[in-house]
Parts: C-alpha cells; sequence; structure tokens
C-alpha cells in the first residue's frame, strides 16, 4: 500500500511548508489589518445619523459638558462623563437602568437629548463621544471626537477603531488627504498623536488601537 | 489647681498645634498667595527673555498669574507624559504660590532658577521648544507651564529615561518625559513643603487589607499621591488582556465607601479637574501600584 506523501520529494515538500506557513502569516496579518476604505462608506451609510447625533449633542453641550462611552463591545456597559467648571463626575451604568435618569437630572441635563445620543450611539456603532479644544494662531476651536468599533481580532483580546473628528469649519489636507495644520504650513495636525485624514472638507478618520 | 491650669495650657497648646497642622496650613497658603499676586503685580511687565525666543513675556506672565488664582485649571496636556509633573505642580502651587511665582519669573529672565533644593537649568534645546508645543490641548496655549513642565522633565531623571535622555521636539509624549515612582517620590521630597512617605512599587501591586481606612487616615494627616493602571481607571479600548502596569500619577482627596453596593467612591485631581468617579474595591486594589503621602508637618530645612 503506498501512501500519497510518500512521492513527494525533499524539495518539494519543503516548498509546501513555506507555502502553508507563508499563507498561515500573511492570514494573520490581514485578520489584524482594518479596511482603510470602510471609513468612507460608513460615514456614507450612516451620516443621517450622524448629522442629527451631531446636532443635538452640539445643543447640549452648548451648556454643559458630557461625554458618553461605551466601557464594552456589546454596548451594554455605559460611561457618562459629567462636567462642570472644577469637577468632572464619572458615573458607569448599565444600559437602560433607570438609574441614568435620575442622575442626569440631577445635574441638570436633558435626559431624553442624551437618551437620543445613547441610543443613536448604539445604532451606529459609536463607542465614544466628546468635545476638543484645538488651537490654531492661539484662537480656539472645538471639535466633535467620535470613536467607532472597527474590529476585533487575535480571539477578541485586540480592537481597532476608527475615529472621526467633525469640524465647524472646513480643515485644509496636504495631496495625500492628511489633515493639516493651517493652510500655508505643511505641517500634519495631530489629535491625540494620530494623522487624521480626509473624508470630507470638515469630516476626517483615523484607525486607532484607541477610542479616545 | 497648678494641675487644672497645666491641664488647660496644654489643652489650648495641642488644639493650637492640631490646628496648626491641618487647616491652618491653608491661611499659610493664603498669605504666599496674596504675597504672589502682589509680586505679580509689583512687575507689571518682563523684557522678552533671550533665553526662551519663543515665550511672550505677557503671555508668560499672564499664565503665572492664573496658575497662582487657580491652581485647579494647572493644566498638563492631552497626550503628554506631565502627570506626574503636574501633581507635584498642583501641590507647589497650592502650598506655596509665591515661591513658585520666584522661581517662574528667575526662570524667564536668567534661564535657570532654584526651586527649594532644585535647580533648572533647561538646555537650549528645551528653551528653543518651549512656546512652540502643539496639539496639546489646553498646554498649547499655556507658555508659562510649557517652561515648567520641560524644565522639571529635563531636571529629574530615572531609570525609565536612560534610552531618551536627550530633549527633541515631541518628546513630551515619550519616554523622556515618563516617570516611575522613585522618580515620583524623589521630585516630592526635593520639591514639597511637607515630608513624604511611600509605599509601593513600578511592577508589584500594594498588598494592604484594609486600603480605604490607610488612604483615609492619610488624606486626613496630608496629601495623598497613587500611581496607578489609568488604562483600567478610565477605559480606553474594549482589549480583553489589559496591560498591569501602573500608568498614571493622581492626587487623591477623597475617598468613600458604600458597603450596601460594595462601590468605591474616589475624588481625585489630575490635570484640569477634580474627578469623582464610582469604583469597585476589587477593581481599585487591582489599580494602584504606589502611594506617596505627606503629613502637614513643614521641613525646616528651608521657611521662605
Amino acid at each position: 500500500m503506498e501512501f500519497p506523501g510518500r512521492n513527494i520529494k525533499p524539495n518539494k515538500m519543503k516548498f509546501y511548508k513555506f507555502l502553508l506557513a507563508g499563507g498561515l502569516l500573511s492570514a494573520i496579518l490581514f485578520s489584524c489589518s482594518v479596511s482603510k476604505t470602510y471609513p468612507f462608506q460608513y460615514y456614507a451609510l450612516h451620516q443621517k445619523t450622524l448629522d442629527s447625533l451631531q446636532d443635538v449633542y452640539k445643543k447640549i453641550t452648548a451648556t454643559k459638558s458630557i461625554a458618553i462611552a461605551f466601557t464594552d463591545w456589546n454596548f451594554n456597559s455605559i460611561t457618562l462623563e459629567l462636567k462642570s467648571d472644577s469637577i468632572r463626575y464619572i458615573y458607569d451604568f448599565k444600559y437602560g437602568e433607570p438609574r441614568i435618569k435620575d442622575t442626569l437630572e440631577k445635574y441638570g441635563y436633558p435626559y431624553q437629548s442624551v437618551q437620543f445620543i445613547v441610543e443613536s450611539m448604539q445604532r451606529v456603532r459609536c463607542t465614544w463621544i466628546n468635545t476638543l479644544d484645538y488651537y490654531v494662531d492661539n484662537q480656539s476651536g472645538t471639535l466633535l471626537f467620535m470613536g467607532v468599533n472597527a474590529k476585533r481580532f487575535a480571539f477578541n483580546l485586540k480592537s481597532k477603531y476608527y475615529l472621526f473628528n467633525f469640524y465647524a469649519q472646513p480643515q485644509y489636507y496636504d495631496a495625500d488627504g492628511k489633515l493639516l495644520d493651517k493652510k500655508k504650513l505643511t505641517r500634519l495636525r495631530k489629535i491625540n498623536n494620530e494623522t487624521f485624514y480626509r473624508i470630507n472638507d470638515k469630516v476626517c478618520y483615523t484607525v486607532s488601537s484607541k477610542f479616545r | 489647681m497648678k494641675n487644672v491650669f497645666l491641664f488647660l495650657f496644654l489643652g489650648i497648646v495641642g488644639q493650637l498645634t492640631a490646628q496648626r497642622r491641618s487647616p491652618v496650613d491653608t491661611s499659610e497658603s493664603t498669605v504666599s498667595k496674596n504675597k504672589a499676586i502682589a509680586f505679580l503685580d509689583s512687575i507689571q511687565t518682563l523684557p522678552q527673555s533671550t533665553f526662551w525666543p519663543n515665550i511672550n513675556p505677557i503671555a508668560f506672565l499672564e499664565n503665572v498669574r492664573q496658575n497662582v488664582l487657580y491652581p485647579l485649571k494647572l493644566s498638563t496636556g492631552r497626550g503628554t507624559n506631565f502627570c506626574a509633573y503636574g501633581t507635584i505642580s498642583y501641590t507647589c502651587l497650592k502650598n506655596e504660590p509665591y515661591r513658585y511665582v520666584q522661581c517662574m519669573v528667575a526662570l524667564y529672565t536668567k534661564g535657570q532658577a532654584r526651586y527649594r533644593k532644585v535647580f533648572l537649568h533647561p538646555s537650549s534645546s528645551i528653551r528653543k521648544a518651549a512656546g512652540k508645543m502643539i496639539f496639546s490641548g489646553e498646554l498649547d496655549h499655556n507658555p508659562a507651564d510649557q517652561i515648567w513642565f520641560l524644565s522639571l522633565a529635563h531636571r529629574f531623571k530615572g531609570y525609565l529615561n536612560i534610552f531618551n535622555l536627550r530633549y527633541n521636539p515631541g518628546d513630551e509624549n515619550k519616554i523622556w518625559a515618563a516617570v516611575n515612582l522613585a522618580k515620583f517620590n524623589r521630585m516630592l521630597r526635593k520639591m514639597c513643603k511637607y515630608k513624604v512617605w511611600s509605599r509601593g512599587s513600578d511592577l508589584l501591586r500594594i498588598w494592604e487589607p484594609d486600603m480605604v481606612n490607610f488612604l483615609q487616615k492619610r488624606i486626613k494627616q496630608g496629601e495623598v499621591y497613587l500611581y496607578l493602571n489609568n488604562g483600567i481607571l478610565r477605559k480606553k479600548n474594549h482589549n480583553k488582556i489589559k496591560r498591569m502596569i501602573p500608568t498614571h500619577f493622581v492626587l487623591l482627596s477623597r475617598i468613600s465607601y458604600d458597603q450596601t453596593v460594595g462601590q468605591l467612591t474616589i475624588k481625585y485631581w489630575d490635570g484640569d479637574y477634580y474627578t469623582i468617579k464610582e469604583v469597585g474595591l476589587n477593581t481599585f486594589k487591582k489599580i494602584i501600584y504606589g502611594i506617596s503621602w505627606t503629613k502637614y508637618k513643614a521641613k525646616q530645612d528651608e521657611v521662605l
């Protein structure tokens, strides 16, 4: 009785082993990479929701600052960061918990609007929303910062996120679509040490291992 | 009768001493704060420093004044490794604002200065970089804070810094500015008005059966600093495996434990704000690697 493998020459065997190892390695590498075209598709798909989310969020933060995070991948745990002038209150909740309403009302936040944001975030898989200050020529500006769940890999041990920046004014980008600090300079503007890429004049994105 | 008077006398002296060691320190710092503001008023303006070419003197003095008036709002920037320097600076600003102002003005005008026994003499690369820091949030437009943090990071070195001892622009986010517990304690001992004690390490968590009580006692006596794993306290990703290393320094001002819920409420300062957060007791024990504390008893080595 002959086995098929017995007729394969040692050199060929080595080649097959090499091929197998290469295949495994590329499978691992590709499974760890995140699509660079997906942020465009994501933004196009959820633009309406994101726009309405922005509008409501801006209305709330015009008077009082708030940041919202989903601290688990399945969108069941919420963290609210409620900021006054000198104190930041951080509360953790389970999604839909009645305590959320009591807490928001205690600190004078409109529950319905915050609930709308939370539901919208869950719908579009947004894990973090916040406002950030930035400075150009000593003039301050504010941008809306959002982190969106992108991918989990290595047996769900590591996660990747798309970070979106929403500006009130059109921004400058270089030929490669990288966000620039100013019109005349070629210096890139970095937010949280990340380089951002153009989606449109006011919206840009990056891929990161942190959602905030 | 003599014994009664003696008892009364000792009682009064004890009361005064007790007051002096805790809340009365705030009156000392108020005096120092008033002196600092008066000193700034007397200066009014400074000529452009040749040592700090990118620092505008008006913006510099305004930043120093704001720090003295509102130490709570001191910002360590976004994404920088200045948390430890910020925590220590907050203590300096709270306890000895006059000394801080004198040091800052000397640093600006002479390019070098002393704060207690610490001699600050930043390198020319740091002097050129100060004022040009960008993308660090509030720190971008606080030139005096840039001078101060960069000078401190230049002056104090620990084993974490051995691979990056010389400053290059952008190093404020890197290992050049990193602080380990021993370095933090060294800085605190040299810059703090009070005596300093510490427990913990850079790799192993503190074993303390009654952590809450331990910290509450220390808070009553003075100031308490925690060296903790901020990746667990304030999540930045959803990874199932977390790095079990300390990453952040905070000043703890209050801690309470609700037995019915099994939750701790902590109040701490780590730049810009006081943060009040609920955290589980076990989680809290898991994230604490170092505790440093002071007792409200001034050192006798230097009195300004």
